[in-house]
């Protein structure tokens, strides 16, 4: 071993890295390197019997091949860290450089263990150039990162803790005194070379190095070599710790999200299915260790960035929901609380009363008898929910949150039987009479002469035709006043470009969303296998849904019990009927548009371009508001919230109001939305601003249909 | 055997009416009427059940039953059935009695039809008629084992009056503190003079043609010389004209009096849906395309502040 820079044997003719030099018994952290391994192992194993403490049940070994793309496009590309610009870019130069870096010291350190693989020439001085400039950008992108959270302090990441700081300065340190040293060594290689010529490949190899090493202008040789010595050791000493911590804090998000990538939900937006729900004993989630591994895993994962927080209707009305704080976090602490009592019950149940009587003298509240509903989550975070996605379209990890809630919310009304009066209502109205709003069911076909349409509709019990779709217009078109021009709309649209559609009148059921969102799932299967059944013995093929929750339930969720349809949403078809020139369009409405974007047809489906081409083919202008498509704020009545009593809170606004004012921003002629429910809360917003008189809210089907008719 | 029970739904005292109603159609099997009485301090309304044909009134007075509560309340009547072996024992279809039944059903393994609209006991059987199908359709259903247990509609018995024994059988107390699992700590009552929303007999509701409290006033004097409750479309409730108790629809009350007066509320689905089970509706709007006037028996198209005055006029005369 060489204690010092001195020139290799020919000099520095040849440009390489020198390694391992100046450093005595710097073989010792082949020894050492175990420890942080051993550490990061047990800790990874630890997580591994944590997850596997899960009883839920879920499958996600299928689709091989996506997730192999996933994880390729989403580590290494970043594809939805980066949707937030300036944080995730940042994010993406501090993984790169950290990547590389890392896998640039393993290569010294083979060199200098085993002298392979041996970089010399060109090769060596492009390679080195990379990684020192990937590490300045790391450097840069640690350094905004941080200015982000402590200086800019935007509202997302409003519960910063020490760890936070803690974890950067950590990263901050490995990058920095990486560069720091690197500089010792270039300026030692300098006083030992005689001449300049001999060591100017390295400021091509290293360019941030050779920044550096002026730091040392005028400092002795000596001295030099002593800061190189004491600074590689701290260098390792922390890089160590950074692996030895990974399992244990934040910095656990690294694999949680590269295994997380693997692993997320590729299943279309829907609700968990429980199978055999006959035979079920018990229902939803009650304590934490019912969830399914992904759940537990997901709560590992999370790293408190906040992007759901910032995106969440509830949170942004102050309600009492924040997905971050209240939902994933509150169950992180419980679930990190609680495992101790569930390995030990994984023995024995004595042993758990044992530390449950242990725990009884201390003041913090025992864990294992704190209930996930009441004490950690709470009812009030449960029913916040409207099940927007906005939370999981944004989420960096693919978190699932709302089947999290979901799952509570079966375990609330089917097991606990505890839901608000609301709820309660809905239920039985749907079971009762096949609608949430409880109008008798024999009069779900009596739009059709009220609108005076009856003549233009194949009513499939009456007149049996033959069909191609199925239009199943679903509860609103049935019996909400409002809606029933929607329905009129579409009938006249459908039959004038001679599409041919049956209906099914009284026999049509409620799809069972609300039901199925606010936890009643027992009442969702009735309802599903009840219209299946009917689809069946029709022999619907292709089905035409008005309300986008139907669309979504009948889509995604039908196919769980064996519904296996092709179906559309109404904007599909129109925007293809006027792509064919099926309906052509003779005035134009000139008119300047909001566009809503509800949650169920654009996020959960990714339909947003249809309705858009329909509004423009009708000569509408739309003016896009910041809050579209797939950033798209929630109107509040989804998850069954539809039937639920919103209040608003005190400094706040309700959920529609917010929304109304987001749409009524540019003074628009219309509002026009696609979703019944939508219709209805910000038809009220409206209202409530008193903007009735500039601003008509309609639906896309009744713009169209203005502009022929 | 011990006949019929009906177990009396009060708090301090009032007797909701469906218990007088629950005595005189329980009179008509010809079989014994008991009347059951929970609380603190109830004695003294044993002559009440009386007046009703109840030809014993079995009276359990205690602290623990000072106010409902779900535990003390069960324990004690299962405690009660055990000695006395009613045939039958029928429950008020309210929040009170749905609770306290279902859950003794439970406790017994007993049958319970529930919501019934009307009932036939005889011998310890129970046949009972409840509406399905939103009212379209009804069904005849019997409830074996025993005890029968059931809850009956509000309003849909004749209150007659018919003299009884109303013999006082007190009753031990079975239940204790142990017993609650909840307790309401304050109980605070929206005092008005007006009926309760969903008992009234009539219902008069103001909506965002309101406009103001001023409107709400003109709505008021309206409600006061009907003799009707007072109510209110989710906006008039939001912009705090009224209170939040008052909202009827989908996420308020449901009312279905003989009589509901809509004065500017233009009848979105979500308010149809508290009210368009009303016997009579009479609407108000400056709208003659809203969607009240759909579900309206009678509908004036005009300013509610020309219009109510108007028929306050008459109905002071």
């Amino acid at each position: 071993m060489i204690f010092g820079f001195e020139s290799l044997e020919g000099g520095y003719g040849v440009p390489m890295r020198v390694v391992g030099a100046n450093v005595p018994y710097e073989w010792l952290i082949y020894l050492i390197m175990f420890i942080p391994i051993g550490v990061f192992l047990f800790g990874f194993y630890q997580r591994i019997q944590v997850w596997r403490l899960a009883k839920g049940e879920i499958h996600r070994n299928d689709k091989i091949g996506e997730r192999i793309v996933s994880f390729l496009v989403n580590t290494f590309l970043h594809v939805r860290v980066i949707k937030k610009p300036l944080a995730g870019w940042m994010h993406l130069l501090l993984f790169w450089g950290f990547l590389v870096l890392f896998i640039a010291a393993g290569v010294d350190a083979a060199h200098n263990a085993i002298n392979w693989p041996h970089l010399e020439g060109g090769i060596y001085i492009g390679l080195s150039w990379v990684v020192d400039v990937l590490g300045l950008l790391a450097l840069i992108g640690i350094v905004v990162l941080a200015v982000i959270r402590y200086v800019q302090k935007p509202d997302r990441l409003n519960d910063t803790k020490a760890s936070d700081g803690w974890v950067i300065l950590l990263v901050l340190g490995i990058l920095f005194t990486g560069f720091v040293i690197e500089g010792a060594r270039i300026a030692a290689q300098i006083q030992l070379s005689t001449t300049m010529q001999q060591i100017a490949y390295e400021q091509a190899a290293s360019p941030i190095g050779w920044y550096f090493a002026s730091m040392f202008a005028g400092a002795s040789l000596e001295s030099i070599l002593m800061w190189h010595r004491v600074l590689w050791w701290f260098h390792m000493v922390i890089a160590f710790l950074f692996i030895a911590l990974v399992p244990f804090t934040k910095l656990w998000h690294i694999f949680g999200a590269m295994i997380g990538y693997i692993f997320r939900d590729l299943e279309p937006s829907s609700c968990r299915m429980v199978e055999n729900i006959e035979e079920a004993e018990t229902f939803g989630v009650e304590n934490i260790e019912e969830f399914a591994w992904k759940d537990l895993f997901d709560l590992d994962a999370c790293t408190r960035c906040g992007r759901c927080q910032e995106v969440c209707p509830a949170y942004n009305t102050g309600k009492q929901l924040n997905p971050k704080v209240t939902l994933i976090q509150a169950m992180k602490q419980h679930l990190d609380a609680k495992t101790p009592y569930l390995i030990a019950n994984k023995g024995q149940e004595e042993v758990v009363e044992e530390m449950a009587m242990t725990a009884e003298g201390a003041e913090v509240p025992n864990p294992a008898e704190q209930s996930l509903l009441y004490d950690i989550v709470t009812p009030e975070v449960i029913w916040d929910c409207t099940n927007c996605r906005a939370c999981m379209e944004v989420c960096p990890m693919y978190i699932e949150h709302i089947p999290k809630i979901i799952d509570m919310r079966r375990n609330l009304v089917m097991w606990q039987g505890d839901m608000s009066s609301e709820a309660q209502g809905a239920f039985t109205n749907m079971e009762r009479n096949y609608n949430p709003w409880g109008v008798g069911w024999a009069s779900r076909a009596e739009w059709l002469n009220e609108r005076n349409v009856r003549e233009m509709v194949n009513l499939l019990p009456e007149d049996g035709k033959e069909f191609e779709y199925l239009l199943y217009t679903g509860c609103a078109v049935s019996f909400d006043d409002r809606y029933k021009r929607v329905g009129e709309a579409l009938v006249k649209l459908l039959n004038q470009a001679g599409v041919s559609f049956g209906y099914l009148g009284t026999e049509e059921f409620c799809c069972g969303d609300s039901a199925r969102r606010l936890g009643n799932e027992y009442l969702y299967q009735t309802m599903a296998a009840q219209n299946i059944e009917t689809f069946n013995n029709y022999g619907v093929k292709k089905i035409i849904v008005v309300c986008p929750h139907g669309y979504n339930t009948l889509k995604n969720e039908y196919p769980q019990m064996g519904g296996e349809y092709e179906v559309y949403h109404y904007t599909e078809i129109l925007a293809k009927l006027v792509a064919e020139g099926k309906l052509k369009p003779s005035k134009s409405l000139g008119a300047k548009i909001s566009y809503h974007d509800s949650c169920f047809l654009g996020r959960h489906n990714g339909v947003y371009d249809q309705p858009r081409n329909v509004i423009k083919a009708a000569g509408g202008t739309i003016v896009e508001i910041e809050k579209s498509k797939a950033n798209a704020f929630c109107c509040g009545a989804g998850g069954g919230r539809m039937w639920l009593e919103e209040e608003a809170v005190e400094g706040f606004k309700r959920i529609n109001d917010t929304r109304t004012d987001q749409l009524l921003e540019n003074n628009p002629d219309m509002i026009v939305t696609n979703c019944p429910f939508c219709m209805t809360m910000i038809s009220d917003g409206v209202k409530g601003a008193n903007a009735e008189e500039n601003t008509k809210v309609f639906d896309v089907a009744e713009v169209l249909w203005q502009s022929i008719e | 055997m011990a006949g019929t029970w009906v177990f009396v739904d009060q708090r301090d005292g009032n007797i909701r009416k469906v218990s007088f109603e629950l005595l005189s159609e329980a009179k008509k099997f010809g079989e014994e009427v008991s009347a059951v009485v929970f609380g603190k301090g109830v004695e003294g309304l044993a002559p009440e059940f009386a007046k009703y044909g109840a030809d014993k009134v079995y009276v359990a007075d205690a602290d623990v039953f000072a106010d409902y509560n779900t535990g003390a309340y069960v324990a004690q009547i299962v405690a009660m059935i055990n000695e006395y072996s009613p045939n039958a024992i029928l429950f008020g279809h309210t929040i009170n009695g749905r609770d306290m039944a279902s859950r003794l059903a439970q406790k017994l393994d007993a049958g319970l039809a529930t919501d019934a609209i009307a009932a036939e006991i005889s011998a310890g059987k129970g046949v009972f008629t409840r509406a399905i199908y939103a009212g379209k359709a009804i069904a005849k259903v019997e409830v074996t084992g025993s005890p029968v247990l059931a809850t009956i509609r509000a309003g849909v018995c004749e209150v007659v009056e018919a003299a009884g024994a109303g013999e006082v059988v007190k009753a031990a107390v079975a239940a204790t503190d142990a017993d609650i699992y909840q307790v309401a700590k304050n109980f605070e009552a929206t005092v008005s003079a007006r009926p309760e929303l969903t008992e009234a007999e009539n219902v008069v509701s103001g909506g965002r043609g309101c406009k103001g409290p001023d409107g709400i006033k003109v709505v008021e004097e309206l409600a006061d010389l009907l003799g009707a409750a007072l109510g209110g479309s989710r906006a008039s409730i939001d912009s705090g004209w009224l209170g939040h108790e008052l909202q009827v629809g989908q996420t308020g009350k449901v009312v279905n009096p003989n009589l509901y007066v809509a004065c500017g509320i233009s009848g979105a689905i979500q308010h149809l849906a508290g009210m368009s089970s009303s016997k009579f509706i009479a609407a108000i709007n400056t709208d003659p395309e809203a969607p009240i006037f759909s579900v309206a028996d009678f509908g004036v198209v005009g300013d509610l502040f020309k219009v109510v005055p108007l028929l306050c006029g008459e109905l002071k005369k």
